[in-house]
């Protein structure tokens, strides 16, 4: 005689929302339903339950579409498993919390991948299927809002931008293909020594970055870097990457706070923004290699931007702690030593 | 002899509480082996991530004893998640080859989107069910029209002035139209009201906070003087002011979400019962600060227990005034179902909503 255990438990028809009182029997392979003066058979292969929990009672679903609450649902499910029911493999795996450490693992490192390497890689592709329309009109309104605002007519003889034009084209490049660009001199007094490169090749060259310049070879430096930039379609990689990013964190954390989903999007984006500097780093170092001049150059043009800085801020470290995680560009320090050992021959 | 001869009660009204049953350690693993799952199968994986979701906040959610169910297939979900993202694509590279095209082909998107946000409501309430008789939505599509077109156009157009209006009608639009097997619900919430929570929300979080940051100001500059360090007054007016704005800016989301949950649901009746909300600002602005706090501290990991703790409060808020018994209700059948939500067919069955 096999063990038989019974279970109170609320029957629905579907028609009505009465609970009938019923009883469930369970012996070692059949389940039987009684009701009123009804009684049924069920197979327990053809059951369906409800995904178990820890509270609560347990829902069996029967063939015929209606369906039973069980109150103690923990024993039920102990007494049908022995009856050979087994749960979706899902639900059973999930209840472990070795596959929920797991999953967290699994979470950490996808994401990680996917932040570092697979984003970065996908950009990369993508960026080259950017139409060039799309660039073009990008970097027109950068420019034009540049120029409305920070930017005045260059101050420097014509012979001098045309020289560095001139010696900038004659230099070969370390890209297969080249790189189309178009070199532009502005006035900026109120931002002082810098260049940027856009999305189209536009690279902007400030007067005051050549005046102090040690020569005329530290600016080709700087144009080689700013070269790098175009010719790795930083730009647009930028743009795709960042808003790849900013998307996850808002779907993320954007129903709780924008702002507290634009702080950690800052922190990630800055990183690829540093990434993408030691890139256009390396690009000068192999391109002054490579037309007989020294990367140092570029270091020592480091040097002199870093000095020009410190000299007008009052305040004036290099970012430490938490702000160097949102720093656009790594360690001034750290990218002259690089810059300096490409310098140095390659002992091997 | 059963119950269902007895005679049925003469109609005695009793208050039966929702409650909430689930708990954020079991959704963890829920949320964790989704989320897993969702990202090595690239979001395919992710309309099933969602039914189990679905699932498991209907099944704790309980009332009289018994919980709700959702009864959603994550292959109508696929579809419709599917749909968006082709009309999306659509929509980007029509305005990358050219703005004429963009547009040509926004307008007739924008004219589709009533009707889509329509079956997804559909979709989301003919699958949610209680003691397995389905829920339902069965609005006129020029309902629909009015309620995510007309309404919503007219309060931009106004500046948001008509803003609370489109809300009402919205709410109304979505209350009035749901059944409950062969009972309707009913939405009775006067514009009015929808106005005066709006009003108390402009008052409290926009103009307050302009108000003391103005003050601010003032006091700054009248405590300066001439004094060349004018500097350092403007910089604790703006930050006063900042801080100011921003504690409004994030407490009138958890304000609007209390008042209107609490109006829109003490304004709705199911034949001849009632509901009741009762939300309390203070809660709700402690809840949702405490868990963004521990969201972001735990990178992340907190939020199952947040959204669970979250449903938990506002589920718990929430009670019905039973006339009679919780047991007369029945299934529509056969023709009462409108042919709208069931003869479309399997193509039309989708999801929208993500």
């Amino acid at each position: 005689m096999t063990h038989v255990r019974t279970f109170a438990c609320r029957h629905f028809d579907g028609v009505s929302s009465r609970p009938h009182v019923a009883v469930l029997r369970i012996s070692s392979d059949r389940l039987t339903l009684e009701s009123g003066d009804e009684v049924r058979d069920i197979a327990i292969a053809a059951l369906r339950m409800a995904e178990r929990s820890r509270v609560g009672t347990a829902t069996v679903y029967l063939p015929d579409d209606t369906f039973l609450e069980v109150e103690d649902g923990a024993s039920l499910q102990a007494t049908l498993a022995n009856s050979g029911f087994r749960e979706p493999l899902l639900e059973r795996m999930q209840r472990r919390w070795l596959v929920a450490a797991t999953a967290v693992t699994c979470c950490a490192l996808l994401l990680t991948t996917c932040y570092l390497h697979v984003l970065p890689w996908g950009a990369r592709h993508a960026a080259r299927l950017v139409p060039p329309a799309v660039a073009e009109s990008m970097s027109a309104q950068v420019m034009e809002f540049l120029d409305g605002r920070l930017l005045a007519p260059t101050q420097l003889p014509d012979r001098e931008t045309r020289r560095l034009r001139d010696r900038l084209a004659r230099m070969s490049l370390p890209a297969e293909v080249p790189v189309g660009h178009r070199i532009e001199f502005r006035a900026a007094p109120g931002i002082g020594p810098n260049a940027l490169a856009l999305p189209s090749g536009t690279i902007v060259v400030t007067d005051e970055l050549v005046e102090i310049a040690g020569s005329e070879e530290e600016v080709l430096a700087v144009l080689a870097h700013e070269l790098g930039h175009v010719s790795e379609r930083h730009g647009i990689r930028q743009a795709l990457q960042g808003s790849v990013v900013a998307l996850v964190l808002t779907w993320f954390l954007g129903d709780v706070s924008s702002i507290a989903a634009a702080i950690p999007a800052a922190v990630l984006q800055a990183r690829y923004s540093r990434d993408m500097e030691r890139e256009a780093d390396d690009f000068a170092a192999r391109m002054l290699s490579q037309n007989g001049l020294s990367p140092g150059l570029l270091a020592g043009m480091l040097d002199r931007l870093e000095r020009a800085r410190l000299g007008s801020a009052d305040k004036g470290d290099e970012p430490e702690g938490l702000s160097r995680y949102l720093a656009t560009h790594p360690r001034t320090e750290e990218r002259m030593r690089s810059l300096r050992q490409a310098t140095s021959p390659v002992a091997h | 002899m059963p119950a269902q001869f007895q005679p049925a009660p003469s109609t005695s009204r009793s208050v039966e509480s929702l409650t909430f049953t689930g708990s954020g350690a079991e959704y963890f693993r829920i949320w964790i082996v989704n989320l897993a799952f969702t990202i090595l199968t690239l979001g395919i994986y992710s309309p099933w991530a969602k039914v189990r979701r679905l699932q498991y906040f209907h099944r704790h959610t309980r009332l009289g004893g018994s919980g709700f169910d959702f009864h959603g297939k994550p292959g109508a979900i696929l579809k419709g998640r599917m749909l968006a993202l082709l009309l999306l694509a659509s929509l980007e590279a029509a305005y990358n080859l050219d703005r004429i095209a963009g547009i040509a082909l926004t307008i007739p998107l924008v004219a589709t989107l009533p009707w889509l946000v329509m079956r997804s409501l559909a979709f989301r309430l003919r699958n949610t069910s209680w003691r397995g008789i389905r829920f339902r939505f069965a609005p006129a599509t020029s309902d629909a029209y009015r309620a995510l077109l007309w309404w919503p156009l007219l309060a931009i157009l106004t500046l948001g002035a008509l803003l609370p209006r489109a809300y009402r009608e919205f709410k109304a639009f979505q209350h009035g139209n749901s059944r409950f097997g062969r009972d309707a619900f009913a939405f009775h919430v006067t514009t009015r009201a929808v106005y005066g929570v709006f009003g108390q929300a402009l008052a409290m979080f926009l103009l307050a906070p302009l108000a003391i940051g103005l003050a601010a100001v003032g006091g700054a500059l009248l405590a300066s003087g001439m004094d060349p360090r004018l500097d350092l007054a403007w910089a604790w007016l703006f930050v006063g002011g900042f801080v100011a704005l921003y504690a409004g800016f994030v407490a009138v989301k958890p304000f609007l979400d209390t008042r209107l949950q609490n109006a829109v649901w003490n304004g709705t009746t199911l034949a001849g019962h009632g509901f009741a909300s009762s939300l309390r600002f203070r809660t709700l602005l402690w809840i949702t600060l405490s868990n963004l706090a521990l969201t972001v501290a735990s990178l992340g990991l907190f939020r199952p227990f947040a959204v669970v703790r979250l449903a938990r409060y506002r589920v718990e808020s929430m009670a019905m005034h039973v006339a009679g018994s919780l047991d007369d209700f029945s299934a529509a059948q056969g023709s009462e179902i409108d042919a709208f939500g069931e003869e479309a067919g399997e193509l039309l069955n989708i999801d929208i909503a993500l």
